[in-house]
């Protein structure tokens, strides 16, 4: 009788992958808490988190939306201009230090640099650079955009009752002085890089921490319930700044945030790790998830891992509860019965003020 | 002077007005052409005029005006198409000015007033107006946090997305607009409807879920703040 006696076949190589087919390794996820349509669940992070919230609408979860576009913008404008994406207009969060200045601004314990790229009359903001094609028309206009998605951030945590966050990146640009860190390095979608005011930083394993646990610890001083959700990006880098061959400078990133995650979320009762990353990059899927340019995920890999997380959730909680339908549909049915109303509200005002009585 | 008002649910609110001040303004005579919703999409033009295609357009009309179905803007020194599901644009400072502007051309284009707006183009060479819905009505007294693009600024949008020359947009009285972009309570919530049941005339309150209609002393205070420029440019 060892400890390994009684273990169940999802832990051995063999009965649990070794013999199996890629698409039929399951059990990859016991999840900690139930997620249910009716939960709300917001999503934050790198380009992968994008599948996540995607998913979450296709199923009729309650994906929530704490800054959605204008009332009247259609879908071309709200495609343009970024809305919808993420839970808050905040375009994709690279890294835990990220996310912790998200959060601290959110808070109110910080406020953002007075800060603006600016290009040929145009100002970008040097936190989500691309959130508006062709740039803010002033720097007040900026500022006043970055005020608004901050306080949706902030309503997006003190809201929700799951947090989505990916991580994606390592690799960093900040400030010279270290006050704030950019979500690209400056000069690649707008502004200029200057090397006095703008330096490199790949971050460590122990600063990475100590970022996300400070984020979410600010997190739950806004909401001392939510859960937080934290998978990785199996996206590669599209480039690295260090000396390291790209697909090096990827594992190590990569690597050192499945590390992160993994321990970040170990012993804590709200904070839980979904591997989506492992569900593509491992080895007995052969890469068949990704395209030809050997870094972007496919549809097919996206199903798979979000069948994953649906397939988890089923076999702790059982079958989910009715969906919610989708926020679509439910928007356009509250409009056809505001309609409704309206349109019988209207025959009674108008008749109302050209009735007998008046 | 004589003045053609055209519009949906909308228009209600402005008959209500006009019959309080009419009295005082014996020098010009207003005619409603009213139908709720949108049914004045039925509207199409013969001979220079705008005349029904629906029957239940057709009885609105007549029952409106008091006159008849047709609406020929020949026999009006001013025209102005009122509400037509074109809402006013309610929006947060800190969304852009670009898209602001693709807002509002999204929430123009293809509207029942633009459609309205098109068919009087066509047989009219005059100017003329459009008043949009009105901004809702608050639920409370409390202005709602958050700060808001300025009205005029939202108008002057309105104005230079609307895709027809000749058309001039005119605004709420200063009074209708708080500065969370509603209408203050006492123009919609609670006010009463002077709906008449067929056997009875007894008034009947607004419904408290209604804030998209404003009551009669809103329409008085908009006749009493338009009226004046609609007349003087027709004058003119």
């Amino acid at each position: 009788m060892t400890p390994y006696s009684n273990l169940p076949a999802r832990n051995f190589w063999s009965p649990a992958v070794g013999k199996r087919k890629a698409l039929q390794i399951d059990e990859l996820w016991v999840p900690k808490w139930q997620v249910t349509p009716q939960t709300r669940v917001v999503t934050f992070g790198s380009c992968f988190a994008q599948h996540f919230s995607k998913a979450l609408v296709a199923r009729g979860y309650a994906w929530t939306n704490m800054e959605p576009g204008p009332a009247g913008l259609g879908p071309e404008g709200i495609t343009k201009f970024n809305y919808d994406v993420f839970s808050a207009r905040t375009g994709n969060i690279y890294t835990a230090n990220i996310l912790r200045q998200w959060c601290d601004w959110a808070a109110g314990t910080a406020v953002p640099p007075d800060e603006a790229w600016e290009a040929e009359g145009r100002f970008y903001d040097p936190f989500r650079p691309a959130i508006e094609p062709g740039g803010f028309e002033s720097r007040e206009e900026m500022q006043d955009s970055r005020a608004l998605t901050i306080e949706a951030f902030g309503e997006a945590i003190r809201k929700a009752d799951v947090f989505v966050f990916t991580l994606g990146l390592t690799e960093s640009w900040r400030s010279a002085d270290q006050t704030c860190e950019y979500a690209l390095c400056p000069g690649t979608v707008a502004g200029e890089f200057d090397p006095e005011a703008h330096v490199f930083v790949n971050e460590s394993y122990p600063n990475i921490a100590k970022s996300l646990r400070q984020a979410i610890a600010v997190m739950h001083g806004l909401n001392p319930k939510l859960r937080v959700l934290l998978t990785v990006s199996p996206v590669p880098l599209t480039a690295t700044a260090t000396d390291a061959h790209v697909l090096v400078a990827t594992t190590y990133s990569k690597s050192v945030l499945r590390a992160v995650a993994g321990d970040v979320a170990a012993n804590r009762a709200l904070i839980d790790y979904f591997p989506s990353y492992e569900i593509i990059v491992s080895p007995p899927y052969g890469g068949q998830f990704f395209a030809d340019n050997k870094r972007s995920v496919m549809s097919a890999g996206v199903d798979h891992v979000m069948a994953q997380f649906f397939a988890g959730q089923e076999a702790k909680y059982g079958p989910a509860p009715e969906p919610a339908e989708p926020p679509a549909v439910q928007k356009r049915k509250a409009a056809a019965a505001a309609a409704t109303e309206a349109g019988l509200v209207c025959e009674e005002a108008l008749l109302a003020a050209f009735g007998p009585g008046v | 002077m004589k003045i053609c008002v055209v519009g949906n649910s909308h228009v209600g609110s402005l008959k209500l007005g006009w019959d309080m001040i009419k009295d005082q303004m014996p020098e010009h005579q207003i005619v409603f052409f009213g139908s709720p919703g949108a049914r004045l999409r039925h509207l199409r033009i013969n001979q220079g005029t705008l005349v029904s295609v629906d029957p239940q357009l057709h009885k609105d009309l007549i029952a409106t005006s008091g006159q008849g179905a047709v609406i020929d803007p020949k026999a009006f020194d001013a025209v102005l198409l009122y509400g037509l599901q074109l809402p006013f644009p309610r929006l947060r400072k800190g969304i852009s000015r670009a898209v602001v502007k693709a807002t509002v051309k999204d929430l123009v284009t293809d509207k029942l007033a633009f459609r309205v707006a098109e068919r009087f183009r066509k047989i009219m060479t005059g100017p003329f107006w459009i008043g949009s819905n009105p901004l809702q009505g608050a639920r409370s007294e409390d202005i709602e946090p958050g700060t808001y693009h300025p009205y005029d600024m939202l108008l002057a949008e309105v104005q230079a997305a609307f895709p027809l020359s000749g058309v001039t947009f005119l605004d709420q009285p200063p009074e209708t607009i708080r500065p969370d972009l509603r209408a203050p309570v006492q123009f919609s919530a609670g006010s009463t409807r002077l709906l008449t049941e067929e056997d009875s005339d007894e008034l009947i309150e607004h419904s408290a879920n209604d804030i998209s209609h404003m009551n009669g002393d809103y329409g008085r205070l908009w006749l009493q703040h338009n009226l004046p420029r609609i007349t003087q440019a027709a004058a003119a």
